[in-house]
């Protein structure tokens, strides 16, 4: 289901702070329960870019900001699980920064995990243990031999020294660090959890962690320690978006999309221009598509209707409309009276001269066709119970015709009990008395039928039929 | 004054009862005086004369037709309404079509705007259908028959056609202008041809006399020719009306030649053949308005709508007084979305005088789409008024009720559709409406039960069919 197909009207606006000011990117959001009193909570991340500020750690509850912590890198993902069966149902936050993942309790600092180091290049190994062991060593050759490396593989602290200008900056760089082994951490990409033995909400979960080298990472939810370790891809590939099913004390599944396979991330942003918006999902709301909703057009009305050219007279016309606005509607709301006055005259018409179809109080329909040429016609009713499970009784059919113009055989016949949504035929001959004769005056060829209930004078439908004149031309 | 002359002045005045009273006692003295008796003849005739090219009635299901081609042709080439190939239906979609499923013409002619009611009722009440001698002509044939008090003016039973008839009765001249109607063919032969083709409606007597005619005149009078094919086509032989037609138009170009031939392939379900000759019509005869209207029908019906409204504007460049072509451009524009255009060709059909409740029906429609809601009311009150035709009403009704939905009063518009079902019980579309608003107002056993009544009324609506399953599925 795609986005649109979601109708706007199933959200209640909630809350808009436009002021909020927030940035954040997908995967940095979550709602969690994260103080154990059920209520779950918002929490974001809300990234600052620029050197002088930090990134955050915000907590809504509500539409109210009742958390707020600075973090001490840029955050990629965050994540929300439980920890173990035992303690206290309160889930906790893990944030990605860096390298490091940050787990949160009760909105306080908990737990640092940091991502096993990855190993490091041989020769630069050496050019450090060099340079710490030999303290007159040629700086010139050590350095050209860090730069034989490729700058990728080289640890930051190698990347940095090579990078400084001035042989005392160089100098001073060395010393400050060659104490300490160079270290090389991947940033942590994107996170996601795996729900350790059963599928309970509430149940713990490892979190999934995908670094930049393309490391995947199943932790312990307790000790938080790996469990498992993974390469993603063979090839050089950066994961972005994480997914994993299934269990990891059963069986389970982890797919993962690279940054080179997507371009793009941005599909569920909640904010632009740094607002916050919350919105209610009416308890009502059916995100469901049903067969008929979905196929209910005819094939022809998925084609969109091509718009014709607005000619000059469409202008002019729009302009009169905009000029006489109030007159014209004033005018179309007294002549809708008027309207009204002549439908209401013409249905009351209509029912004195018992002339209508149906009688929708008693929701019976009555039809009639005449059958043959004359002069001996067919003339078939049908009665129709429109009822959803009334049945309907004590009826007959009066006929009523000029006695010198037409004979029936039967002028009241009883109909039977019609059950619901069932119909009934009646089939009576007509005979024409005198044929050859041409009446100009119509009204003797009418036929009345009048459908009644004993013991009411009021005929529940009645309708009048014009019988057709006797064709001559084929009896001659 | 000569009687005589006086004849013929009322007769070129349209004064025919006058010219044939004349002619009558001219004749009483003088019963062999053949001036008057053809000044007669043609009096009589030019009273009930229709324009018999502009009133053929074409059937439009004629199962006993052995004249048929093919039983499915291709796409495009034949005007048999319910193809069900998509070419047609996705060029259809716009416009709505006639319960026979032709598409909406902007005019009413024979055959196409026949609906429920007229000759589709006709044909449910399982009378045949006459293939003979047009209805038409019978029926003005016996009107002039009963008109004439004292029998009537030529026995057309004991009509000798061929050149020795001798039987003397009391109507003596009649003998002697027989025998002579033969060698003076153009004098008389022609007027009594007329008179017994559209007076007394007799098609075989007359067909009998142009067979005689033709064969005296050697076969060299493209007019004969031109009226054994109209004999022939009431006769239904098509095919030998073709052959007389092309002969003729070998003979001597005319329009009603061209017209006539393009009307029997339309006969013969040829339309393309039909649009072949009105081109090479409209070379010999360019921009002539008769041939012009023609292939614009024959466009329409094809439903080749932009071909069709070109040859309309045509005709208006020549003639921009038809009404026809007027009220063609308009119905395209409407159905083309521009109701603003429609108005203003409708509103030119008014100011050239008429005035009729399709037309303020039509007024009425283009100024509820294109906005001008002030006059809409006014013009469907008019609409109203003027209609006497049930059926007109029906539609009237019809449009008023969505000008009630328009205003968001379910009320009157299930009130408007009532009283249109009152005027007209099969009218399909009302019957959907009525379905859908009950279906809102809660009602779906009524609505399925008038639904039901749709799909009987007009098997073919889509909508009807389409609401019906779903409710059923739901």
């Amino acid at each position: 289901m795609s986005k649109s197909d979601l109708n706007i009207s199933r959200w209640l606006e909630a809350h808009i702070d436009r002021s909020a000011s927030l940035t954040t990117l997908p995967k940095n959001l979550v709602l969690a329960d994260v103080c154990g009193d059920g209520e779950y909570r918002l929490v974001l991340t809300d990234l600052k870019l620029e050197n002088n500020e930090k990134s955050r750690l915000k907590v809504y509850k509500g539409t109210v900001l009742t958390s707020d912590q600075t973090l001490p890198d840029i955050p990629s993902s965050i994540i929300s699980f439980y920890t173990s069966n035992y303690d206290s149902k309160i889930p906790v936050i893990g944030v990605a920064c860096g390298p490091d993942l940050l787990i949160y309790k009760n909105c306080k600092p908990y737990f640092k995990f940091v991502v096993p180091p990855l190993p490091i290049e041989a020769l630069e190994h050496s050019v450090w243990n060099r340079l710490s062991e030999d303290p007159n060593i040629d700086l010139k050759s050590t350095l050209d031999d860090l730069s034989s490396i490729p700058y990728n593989s080289l640890s930051p602290r190698s990347q940095k020294l090579l990078g400084l200008q001035t042989p005392t900056a160089i100098k001073d760089f060395i010393s400050k660090y060659k104490s300490s082994e160079p270290k090389k951490f991947a940033p942590i990409t994107c996170m996601a959890t795996l729900n350790r033995s059963t599928q309970d909400k509430q149940s713990p979960a490892c979190p999934v962690v995908a670094t930049e080298a393309g490391q995947i990472f199943i932790l312990d939810p307790q000790t938080f320690t790996p469990m498992h370790e993974a390469i993603s891809c063979a090839t050089k590939a950066i994961p972005c978006v994480l997914q994993a099913a299934g269990m990891y004390d059963v069986e389970f599944r982890i797919i993962i999309a690279c940054r080179s396979v997507r371009r793009r991330l941005n599909s569920c942003l909640l904010r632009r221009g740094g607002a916050i918006n919350f919105k209610i999902l009416k308890r009502t709301a059916d995100f469901n598509l049903s067969d008929g909703e979905m196929n209910s057009n005819p094939i022809q009305q998925t084609k969109p209707l091509p718009l014709p050219k607005r000619s000059k007279l469409f202008l002019e016309q729009s302009l009169r409309e905009r000029q006489n606005a109030v007159d014209m509607h004033q005018l179309f709301q007294k002549d809708l009276i008027r309207l009204r006055l002549t439908a209401a005259r013409a249905t009351v018409q209509m029912q004195s001269n018992q002339s209508s179809i149906g009688n929708e109080q008693e929701l019976v329909k009555l039809s009639a066709q005449v059958l043959g040429l004359g002069p001996i016609f067919t003339l078939v009713l049908t009665l129709k119970n429109m009822n959803n499970d009334k049945p309907l009784c004590g009826l007959s059919v009066v006929f009523h015709a000029a006695p010198t113009f037409y004979q029936l055989p039967d002028y009241l016949l009883e109909v039977p009990l019609i059950p619901p949504h069932l119909t009934y035929k009646i089939e009576t001959k007509v005979h024409e008395k005198d044929a050859v004769v041409e009446d100009k005056h119509d009204s003797k060829r009418l036929l009345r039928v009048f459908v009644i209930r004993k013991g009411e004078a009021k005929p529940i439908v009645a309708a009048a039929i014009n019988m057709p004149p006797t064709d001559l031309s084929f009896l001659l | 004054m000569d009687p005589l002359y006086n004849a013929l002045s009322q007769f070129k005045r349209r004064n025919y009862d006058k010219c044939v009273a004349i002619c009558t006692s001219i004749l009483d003295k003088q019963p062999l005086d053949q001036a008057a008796w053809c000044l007669k003849m043609r009096a009589l005739t030019q009273r009930v004369y229709v324009d018999d090219l502009e009133t053929e009635d074409v059937l439009d299901t004629d199962t006993m037709d052995d004249n048929v081609v093919a039983t499915a042709p291709r796409p495009g080439t034949s005007l048999k309404p319910n193809l069900t190939s998509t070419a047609q239906t996705s060029l259809m979609t716009a416009r709505p079509r006639t319960s026979t499923g032709r598409p909406i013409s902007g005019v009413a002619r024979p055959g196409t705007q026949t609906r429920p009611g007229s000759s589709i009722d006709r044909l449910k009440t399982a009378r045949p259908v006459t293939t003979g001698q047009t209805a038409r002509a019978i029926r003005l044939g016996t009107a002039a028959m009963l008109s004439s008090k004292d029998g009537p003016f030529i026995q057309v039973s004991r009509l000798n056609l061929s050149k020795y008839a001798r039987n003397g009765d009391s109507f003596g001249y009649r003998c002697y202008v027989v025998e002579n109607a033969l060698e003076l063919a153009v004098n008389l032969s022609k007027p009594l041809f007329e008179y017994l083709f559209y007076h007394e409606g007799d098609v075989r007597n007359a067909l009998e006399l142009a067979v005689q005619a033709t064969q005296y005149c050697q076969f060299n009078d493209w007019w004969w020719k031109v009226q054994l094919a109209k004999c022939y086509v009431s006769l239904n032989l098509i095919r030998d009306a073709e052959q007389q037609l092309r002969s003729a138009l070998k003979q001597y170009h005319h329009v009603e030649t061209f017209v006539r031939l393009a009307r029997i392939y339309v006969r013969l379900d040829q339309p393309l053949s039909a649009q072949e000759i009105c081109k090479a019509g409209l070379e010999i005869f360019p921009n002539d308005v008769t041939i012009l209207t023609e292939l614009a029908r024959l466009h329409e019906i094809l439903g080749d709508m932009q071909n069709s409204i070109k040859f309309y504007r045509s005709v208006v460049i020549e003639d921009a007084m038809n009404a026809e072509a007027i009220a063609s451009i308009g119905v395209y524009h409407f159905y083309n979305n521009q109701p603003e255009l429609a108005l203003r060709y409708y509103r030119r059909v008014l100011t050239m005088g008429a005035h009729s409740g399709e037309l303020y029906n039509n007024l009425g429609l283009c100024c509820l789409y294109s906005q001008q809601l002030d006059l809409t009311l006014v013009c469907f009150q008019r609409a109203l008024d003027l209609a006497t035709d049930p059926l007109i009403k029906a539609d009237v009704w019809y449009n008023l009720s969505h000008v009630a939905i328009g205003a968001g009063d379910l009320h009157l518009s299930v009130q408007c559709l009532n009283l249109c079902l009152s005027c007209d019980t099969t009218h399909a579309p009302a019957l959907n409406n009525l379905a859908v608003l009950n279906h809102k107002l809660g009602k779906t056993n009524l609505a399925k039960s008038y639904l039901a009544s749709a799909k009987r009324a007009d098997p073919d609506l889509v909508e009807a069919q389409s609401n019906l399953e779903y409710l059923e599925n739901k």
